[in-house]
């Protein structure tokens, strides 16, 4: 069943002020131009209630608003079709990152039984097969996956077997905390072909942020390993913790990553809020501050060729969920669970969901198809507070855990203002006006009109004025 | 071909430099007998060049001799410099005709240095026709857009040699790493284009690959006129004591000694033999499946950067009985 | 039990599809595909013998006396080309 689009069409198309101009942003119509309000007026009469517009640039705007657009993104539907199969090897992990909930998880030092990660790639390789897809994904999460390095390593061989078998081509990435050995990181250079790290910044804040176990700091490890995958034919993707305290420094440490190491991406991640976090006295940035300093440290990254990433604000994405929720992603737990998400069950369950799509029994997975139902229903069509903001098939409202949203029209919190200001600030990059972002940056009162409007929908912007 | 190093100073300090894992001291510059037994060996290989390299080969107290004895010995002569060269060097170059000599002058990206870069650049202006730029990319923002005024101001030869710094086996000087090939390659094909609309053309050197080009980007390459190639085979490179290298980063390795009967063919044959066993693996672990590789049109890329991926893991394992 | 090592001379490479081993100055080369290249991948990770044993049972599906002689053959074979050496005197009997 296709969900119907509450809004229609010209709420697909948005328009922000931006200083003395408007940014008119469509992006299923895969168009973005800075228009004079003169102009601005005359294109949401022509396309709201059909007034000419004469020759010039102002027609050939409006005539390509009306042609076809890219199709609303819709939740999946029919046959469940992986996008790639997660793994959870161990919920265990040798640091005690002071922002991390997992360690005081009941099951933490769980290790998936091989059999149950055989009989999961068997079923995963078996749909991709049935759907005609040449590439396989597994993505291993954690804990952290090499706590558990048997499960990770025979995944890998036996998935490479049985796609062998198949034709089919596989590919593997993890998300770790590189604290490992030197000959485990250049396994993990040579055998894997994306490789997210967790490392928060130079000595200080990693050895803060992420010490071992034993309360030593873990810098020196993952700084040598981060060199080694710096070297070696994996993509490395370094993913930063970034609390109200380091905020100031994103541009040194992303002049740091660049110069110490050869990442594809830097992802700057705010801090999530957990009892640990604030028992270690760590707090997320102020929205506002944490926009500021992540374009900054995106412009010493782009300058480096490195790409700068905070997921909600990728333009080039469209989604109806921002994550694996939704999107047919079976995550295997430790225990046999097959989940949508790699969360603790505890932290969906406190907050009312149930992402759970079915379990590995007597190595066989079952999957739920009215749980399957649910989780496809967990999109950026149900979420109010999105339909009329122009991330919304970009940033689809977030994380479904852990970012609840009003209901409110406007009523934008912490993530929704950074995701706008960054987002915004993409927009402008791509129309080669990164000039202006500055500007705008250093002019709260026209950032704040821009960011804070309840309404980007063209047809609401005579409301607005 | 052969490179012959006549000199073991140099008045640069590139980063990327290859005679890294090389440097013989006490060894400074070729005596002139040497150097006639280096002239005989090309004429046994059958060489006509006399390719001269350092350290800075025009920094030879007798370098006008050596270049004087080579030419009568036949050969032309074709020079490895940084275009620092002193005047009694440049004056000897520029008598030469152009057709008989080419300079090479490997040129850096300006940085503050005004005063080399403004030597270089008069330097390469006397040489006219003779001088050939030559560029080499050890990092992935290069910006090798100042080479085309370069050209035009200097009226050296429309050509500019193109080379990716390769690693020394030990890895001690800056180098691109093949996760950066393609980035490069990218940016390769911008300039070419560039350089064409200034009646420039590119020229590879070795170390390129082919699959970091797509059909699309060799196809603009050609339209640009660049001469590209993929290959790394042993240059025979002849130091100061007489000892002949594969290539210089290629010096840990081992080197042959340049005996009275030696020829260019037989100690290429002996380093191939040597090498050939890398040969099967290449700069990206696709390498050894590449259909590119596998019909012989790549050879997966500069050796020092295949071989400094072969590591040795001391396991020890304990088997039942 | 017998205890062995990598032989000395011999490096490696992982590329995609096999595993490259070269002994140095003999010239000699091997590419490890399949089995082989897994049980060195194993090797190289400091596996010990009973755990390459537990992996392939579960990898191949065969049962653990069929993997140990399989194990045991590869091992022999590299003994012959060189690949593995016995340590001697360091062995636990």
């Amino acid at each position: 069943m296709t969900v119907t689009d509450p809004c229609d069409d010209t709420h697909s198309i948005f328009i922000l002020p931006v200083l003395n101009l408007f940014l008119l942003y469509a992006p299923l119509h895969t168009f973005a131009a800075l228009v004079a309000p003169a102009a601005t007026d005359q294109i949401r009469r022509a396309l709201l209630f059909g007034q000419d517009v004469g020759a010039g640039s102002v027609r050939n705007i409006v005539e390509h608003l009306r042609g076809a657009t890219a199709p609303v993104p819709q939740p999946r539907q029919g046959e469940f079709v992986p996008a790639f199969l997660g793994l959870i090897p161990t919920r265990g992990c040798n640091l005690a990152c002071t922002y991390c909930a997992f360690l005081t998880s009941q099951g933490a030092g769980q290790v998936m039984d091989l059999r149950l990660a055989r009989t999961a790639i068997e079923w995963y390789l078996e749909r991709v097969g049935r759907s005609g897809f040449q590439m396989a994904e597994i993505h291993f999460f954690g804990g952290e996956p090499f706590c558990a390095e048997e499960v990770v390593d025979f995944a890998c061989h036996f998935a490479r077997l049985k796609a062998a078998e198949t034709g089919c081509t596989i590919r593997f990435e993890v998300a770790t905390n590189g604290a490992f050995d030197e000959d485990r990181c250049r396994w993990a250079a040579d055998s894997l072909d994306s490789i997210i790290l967790s490392l928060d910044g130079p000595d200080d804040i990693q050895d803060r942020h992420r010490p071992r176990r034993d309360g030593q700091g873990s810098f020196q490890t993952v700084a040598r390993n981060a060199r080694i995958l710096s070297e070696g034919p994996a993509e490395l993707a370094i993913r930063a913790c970034v609390t109200a305290e380091t905020v100031g420094r994103l541009p040194d440490i992303a002049a740091w990553f660049c110069q110490e190491f050869r990442p594809v991406s830097v992802c700057f991640e705010p801090v999530q809020p957990s009892a640990p976090s604030e028992a270690a006295g760590l707090a997320p940035p102020d929205p506002w501050e944490f926009a500021r300093y992540f374009i900054q440290a995106a412009r010493v990254l782009e300058a480096h060729g490195v790409a700068p990433v905070y997921a909600a604000a990728d333009i080039t994405a469209r989604r109806v969920s921002f994550c694996p929720v939704g999107q047919d992603v079976p995550i295997i737990s430790p225990d046999g669970d097959v989940a949508a998400c790699y969360l603790l069950r505890q932290e969906w369950a406190a907050r009312g969901f149930d992402l759970r799509l079915g379990r590995i029994k007597d190595d066989t997975l079952f999957l739920d198809d009215g749980a399957i139902a649910r989780v496809r229903s967990l999109n950026v069509h149900h979420k109010p507070l999105c339909a009329r903001c122009f991330c919304r098939w970009h940033c689809a409202g977030g994380c479904h855990v852990n970012h609840l949203l009003s209901d409110r029209p406007g009523d934008y919190d912490r993530l929704c203002l950074q995701t706008r200001i960054i987002a915004l600030r993409n927009l402008l990059k791509v129309l080669d006006r990164d000039d202006l972002a500055r500007d705008l940056l250093n002019d709260r009162p026209a950032l704040e009109r821009a960011v804070w409007q309840p309404s980007d929908a063209l047809a609401d912007w005579s409301r607005l004025r | 071909m052969a490179n012959l190093v006549i000199s073991a100073i140099c008045n640069q300090n590139c980063a990327y430099c290859f005679t890294t894992d090389h440097r013989q001291p006490g060894h400074d510059f070729l005596p002139l007998g040497a150097f006639g037994e280096r002239l005989d060996f090309l004429d046994r290989s059958g060489i006509q060049e006399a390719r001269l390299l350092g350290g800075e080969p025009t920094l030879h107290p007798q370098f006008p001799d050596l270049v004087e004895r080579a030419r009568a010995a036949g050969k032309r002569v074709v020079i490895f410099t940084n275009g620092l060269m002193p005047e009694t060097a440049l004056t000897c170059l520029e008598a030469l005709p152009v057709e008989q000599c080419t300079v090479m002058v490997n040129v850096n990206q300006p940085n503050g240095d005004r005063a080399a870069h403004e030597r270089r650049l008069a330097v390469m202006r006397r040489l006219g026709e003779r001088a050939l730029p030559g560029f080499t990319i050890y990092r992935p923002d290069f910006q090798p857009e100042f080479l085309l005024p370069l050209v035009a101001e200097t009226g050296c030869k429309p050509v500019i040699r193109l080379g990716m710094a390769q690693p020394c086996l030990s890895g001690g000087n800056r180098h691109l790493l093949p996760n950066q090939y393609r980035a490069v390659a990218v940016k390769i094909v911008r300039f070419a284009q560039a350089a064409a609309g200034t009646g420039v053309v590119l020229d590879f050197d070795c170390g390129f690959v082919r699959c970091i080009f797509s059909d699309a980007d060799l196809e603009v390459l050609q339209a640009a006129g660049a001469k590209v190639g993929w290959h790394c085979n042993p240059i025979l490179d002849v130091d100061l004591a007489g000892n002949v290298l594969h290539c210089f980063p290629l010096a840990q390795l081992g080197s042959l000694p340049l005996a009275p009967e030696s020829d260019a063919a037989a100690l290429r044959h002996t380093f191939e033999k040597w090498t050939r066993p890398y040969r099967r693996a290449g700069v990206f672990k696709e390498c050894s499946s590449c259909p590119f590789k596998a019909s012989g049109e790549c050879p997966g890329g500069c050796l020092a950067t295949t071989i400094r991926r072969f590591r040795h893991t001391p396991f020890r394992v304990e088997v039942p009985a | 039990m017998t205890l062995y090592r990598c032989a000395p001379a011999i490096v490696w490479v992982k590329d995609v599809g096999q595993t490259l081993l070269v002994a140095q100055e003999r010239g000699q080369w091997w590419a490890l595909r399949g089995v082989e290249a897994t049980i060195w991948d194993l090797l190289t990770l400091h596996y010990s013998f009973e755990q390459i044993v537990g992996f392939l049972t579960e990898l191949l599906g065969l049962s653990g006396e069929e993997v140990m002689q399989r194990l045991l053959a590869v091992i022999r074979r590299w003994e012959q080309a060189g690949i593995v050496c016995p340590l001697e005197g360091e062995g636990s009997g």
